[in-house]
């Protein structure tokens, strides 16, 4: 207690000096005592403190560039996540609660940051900063304290939040998720930047925020005007600032000289004389007889004459928003370059995006084609009357052969349904078959054919001779039939031989002939429905 | 470079201390009524009583009294020392007596963790502003403050003058 009854509750009044001018002055002086250059150094400090105006003056460059800077990086950082367009409703917002609430930009601008890097979302980085300025003012904390709290709490961590003495248990922020404890926070303290805006406190703030903005309106036109922009990898800040200084002077001076020139027109002139002046000055200048107007009028057409040139390009290119007339013309520059990479990466994305759907939306209606196309291909497979006939046939009492037969003709009709590969092989191994029989009636044709021959011309062909003779005179001049089995060894059996009575119409040259005619009688009779191998080993 | 411009050493001694005693008074008559203002503003924010109960019979030396509350709002030496790019001036106008403390931070850590808590807060920021840190001399500091501040600076800046003006006397 005692140590905080030492320093109790305090309010410090304080400045602080820059000593550059009292350290070149020191140089000057070559003898000097200890406590005189303590004295001297209280003294000529005072030097630096130069005249309210040059002070004023280079407060506001200085406040100028920070607020350029500051709002460049927020830029940035928007448009690292994709929001660059949200750039100019972004200021506008803090703008409008700066002078509203009386908290300046240097502190919005970081608390916004903070809470847009964690939330990645514009509208509720905006809504969550309200409501940590009203928590702040409830609790006392500083704006930043409390913006980085929120942003633990939103990425899980409510430690910081439970510090703030904002009245809800650290059990109860553990248990719950951000938007609750936003939702809580806004029920509990919403509204209390509100009720304080009448208070004196606020009002000061308030405005202490609005000639902070205009110092910064002055230190932009200041800037401009010494075309800082232009010459600032080159020009020193004290340079810079020296350059100012002057300025103030001079504007100082001229103000003072008018000022004067004033009072004395008024006060120290006849009546009629000061009116003569006055009307002189009319005469000379026109509508701007005024002589302070006219000053102020002048300045003003030379800050619109620049101005009205970058906010016609800007006009061509981008609608800008209410702060376009306030800004520099590097910061328009900046923001029309910027405003046209992000519209070019928009009509890239969007004509992706429409490729991409045309590509999708052909696959899609392809695959419906095919799916239609084999749906109609199975129908008319069902329907298809030569199959229905080949089909019917098969289930019919055929033989082999027919059966083979009709298998094949069955898979060349299907060709049409079945993939090709399936047809071919299909159809080969009827083919095979087909030929494998083929190929036996050949060799049992052949084997007939072979005995004959030995019959005919073998070591029995006498028998077989007189058998012919008794055959044909048994027969008398009738045509050679072909002799049944039994026939045909009851004769072999009473010439003692092979006896082979074969009747065979027209004439046989060559053995191919009878090759043929032996053939033709066994298609004969298999075709009536008997057995060849039954035939082949008769023979 | 705006300032102090020396060009005869023995002159220039001279002449800062002829100039430095009436000087410094000015300066620091200057620095003094400034923050008179302040203190006397933030004495003008104590209330008679902020509310009945809140005696030295039942809370002893830290119970509500209005003139030590007021004696306990005082000026603190000023200090000077060096920092990097020079020079620190201040001057604090501090909150120094028990009840005066207690009216200016109530509130400051919660609102109030009993029923008798919540209830003694409630009772001060009837008497003053809600939330803390603003009620006596954080509260005047920002109303004057700043005024102060301006006039410390004037006055330098006056000195300033004065004393380059006697400069150049001396210079001729």
């Amino acid at each position: 207690m005692q140590s905080v009854a030492r320093e109790g509750v305090r309010y410090r009044i304080s400045s602080d000096f820059d000593n550059r001018g009292v350290k070149a002055a020191e140089k000057g002086i070559v003898a000097l005592g200890k406590s005189a250059l303590k004295a001297t150094v209280g003294i000529t400090s005072a030097s630096v403190a130069v005249s309210k105006l040059n002070q004023f003056l280079r407060e506001s460059v200085q406040a100028a560039l920070a607020d350029e800077k500051a709002y460049r990086t927020l830029g940035q950082t928007l448009q690292t996540a994709g929001f660059g367009a949200a750039a100019d409703q972004i200021k506008d917002f803090i703008d409008a609660q700066q002078l509203a609430t009386g908290v300046a930009e240097d502190q919005l601008i970081p608390a916004y940051t903070t809470l847009f890097n964690t939330l990645q979302s514009v509208s509720a980085a905006q809504k969550t900063l309200t409501i940590a300025q009203d928590v702040a003012l409830a609790t006392g904390k500083d704006l930043n304290q409390v913006t980085t709290a929120f942003a633990r709490a939103a990425a899980g961590n409510t430690t910081a939040l439970s510090r703030l003495g904002i009245g809800i248990t650290k059990a109860e922020l553990a248990s719950s998720d951000f938007i609750t404890i936003l939702t809580r926070l806004e029920a509990k303290f919403g509204g209390t930047t509100g009720a304080v805006l009448d208070t004196t406190a606020v009002r000061m703030d308030r405005l202490r925020v609005a000639v902070g903005e205009a110092k910064e309106e002055i230190g932009k036109g200041l800037v401009d005007a010494f075309s800082l922009a232009a010459n600032a990898s080159t020009t020193s800040v004290d340079t810079m600032q020296g350059n100012i200084i002057r300025l103030g002077t001079t504007i100082g001076d001229v103000f003072r000289g008018l000022g004067g020139l004033t009072a004395k027109l008024k006060t120290e002139m006849p009546d009629a004389i000061s009116k003569a002046i006055s009307d002189g000055f009319k005469a000379s200048f026109g509508p701007y007889g005024d002589v302070f107007n006219f000053v102020r009028q002048y300045g003003e057409a030379l800050r619109l004459e620049t101005e009205n040139s970058v906010r016609q390009g800007m006009a061509n290119v981008y609608t800008g928003g209410p702060r376009a007339d306030r800004m520099s013309a590097g910061t328009v520059g900046l923001i029309v370059v910027q405003r046209q990479i992000y519209l070019a990466e928009q009509a890239r994305k969007r004509a992706a995006a429409a490729e991409a759907a045309r590509q999708r939306a052909a696959e899609a209606q392809k695959k419906k084609a095919a799916a239609l196309e084999a749906k109609t291909k199975e129908l008319a497979q069902q329907f298809d009357l030569e199959l229905i006939g080949l089909a019917a046939a098969k289930k019919r009492k055929v033989d082999e052969d027919t059966m083979l037969r009709l298998t094949a003709l069955q898979a060349l009709a299907q060709q049409g349904y079945n993939s090709e590969a399936n047809s071919i092989s299909e159809l080969d191994e009827l083919l095979a078959k087909l030929t494998a029989r083929q190929q036996s009636y050949t060799a049992a044709v052949l084997q007939s054919a072979a005995a004959w021959q030995s019959i005919t011309n073998g070591p029995n062909a006498g028998s077989f001779r007189l058998a012919e003779q008794g055959a044909n005179q048994g027969l008398g001049a009738a045509p050679m039939t072909a002799p049944t089995a039994a026939q045909f060894r009851q004769a072999e059996a009473a010439m003692g031989g092979i006896n082979i009575p074969i009747t065979i119409q027209g004439s046989v040259v060559a053995q191919q002939d009878l090759t043929q005619a032996v053939l033709d009688a066994v298609n004969t009779a298999t075709r009536g429905g008997g057995s060849l191998r039954g035939l082949q080993q008769t023979l | 470079m705006a300032g102090v411009k020396v060009t005869g050493v023995r002159q220039t001694l001279r002449a800062l201390k002829q100039a430095q005693p009436d000087l410094e008074k000015q300066v620091r008559k200057s620095i003094n009524e400034s923050v008179r203002e302040v203190v006397l503003t933030a004495r003008g924010f104590i209330p008679d009583q902020p509310m009945t109960g809140w005696t030295a019979d039942s809370w002893g030396h830290r119970g509500w009294d209005q003139r030590t509350a007021k004696m306990g709002i005082k000026r603190q030496n000023p200090s000077r020392r060096v920092n990097g790019r020079g020079y620190f001036y201040a001057i604090d106008v501090a909150n120094l007596s028990a009840p005066g403390m207690i009216y200016e931070l109530a509130g400051s850590k919660s609102d109030g963790r009993t029923r008798q808590g919540q209830q003694f807060i409630a009772n001060i920021e009837r008497t003053g502003l809600r939330r803390p840190l603003r009620r006596v001399v954080v509260r005047a500091g920002i109303e004057k403050g700043e005024k102060a501040k301006e006039s410390i600076l004037a006055a330098l800046a006056k000195a300033q003058a004065v004393t380059q003006q006697r400069l150049d006397a001396v210079r001729g």
